[in-house]
């Protein structure tokens, strides 16, 4: 809770460390991760909202998903695992979620499962619902990653 | 679980007529299936956790759960007895979304917290009150078909 009004690395650093004064600040290279975390929710959520406008537009044109389309989603898991790396390591450095480490973690997994299983199902209709389906994964994932950033910080 | 369903095409009279995951059925079923993982999840979450701080809400997020599960089990499995028990359930989920959105919206004293089905699923982009719309069509297509 007093998180919330707090913002930034060094306040993040500070409250998340138990170190206060001038040693925090003068060792901000150990805490590095948060802006991390900041980042790759930005990443994911773009890459899925592409991923989602080229997987649509190829439902629109009425094909499946092809080869450059897995690359893709191969390129937006590779981020979402990182991100589970990223935040399953603050937790363990012992990091707080505002809204509790249970529905962090849910949410972590929910997102990096999204698209695989969008693609999987996109193996087994072979037309353009197939593609669309992806679309919507794609959505999916950007909505769970901004309720993901408002779990982290806001609560 | 597709692969079941392909592996006895022979469940109704109506090989091709009761496969209810193929084309527009099977962005049904992913949104159907994404759907019952997130009320699955928050309702568990919420009735372990927190269940009396909002018993009603609560108890009306593990009903949508549980008609989301079914409605997902329905459409995956296919034939014709699956596609009226799905088209009943569509109905009911319907009918549920909007008393509890009405309700929710004319009572917000007896709601502390919110349920999935607040505000017309208002907290999911109001995919409850138009997923239940899309897949009356696509059942009552399938029929036809």
């Amino acid at each position: 809770m007093v998180k919330a009004t707090v913002r930034g690395p060094a306040a993040r650093s500070a409250a998340g460390w138990g170190r206060s004064g001038p040693a925090a600040e003068r060792a901000p290279a150990r805490n590095s991760l948060g802006p991390m975390l900041v980042a790759l929710t930005v990443a994911l959520s773009a890459a899925a909202l592409a991923l989602a406008a080229w997987c649509g537009f190829a439902a629109y044109r009425d094909q499946p998903t092809k080869d450059w389309h897995f690359i893709g989603m191969g390129v937006v898991t590779v981020l979402a695992l990182a991100q589970v790396v990223v935040g399953v390591v603050m937790l363990a450095r012992g990091e707080k979620a505002e809204e509790g480490t249970a529905i962090f973690v849910s949410y972590l997994v929910g997102a990096f499962l999204a698209v695989p299983a969008a693609g999987f199902m996109s193996l087994v209709e072979r037309s353009r619902w197939g593609s669309a389906v992806v679309a919507a994964g794609g959505v999916v994932l950007a909505v769970l990653e901004v309720r993901l950033h408002d779990i982290w910080t806001v609560g | 679980m597709t692969e079941r369903t392909q592996a006895r095409p022979d469940g109704g009279p109506k090989p091709g007529g009761n496969k209810l995951v193929k084309g527009p059925g099977i962005l049904l079923v992913w949104l159907y299936g994404v759907m019952s993982v997130g009320s699955v999840s928050r309702s568990v979450y919420e009735v372990a956790v927190k269940f009396d701080h909002a018993p009603l809400a609560y108890s009306l997020s593990v009903v949508a759960a549980v008609v989301y599960c079914f409605i997902t089990y329905t459409l995956v499995r296919g034939g014709e007895t699956a596609r009226r028990a799905a088209l009943v359930c569509c109905a009911a989920e319907l009918v549920g979304v909007l008393t509890v959105g009405t309700w929710t919206l004319a009572d917000p004293g007896a709601f502390p917290d919110s349920s999935v089905w607040s505000e017309f699923g208002m907290g999911y982009l109001f995919i409850p009150v138009l997923l239940p719309l899309t897949g009356i069509a696509w059942l009552r297509r399938a029929r036809a078909a």
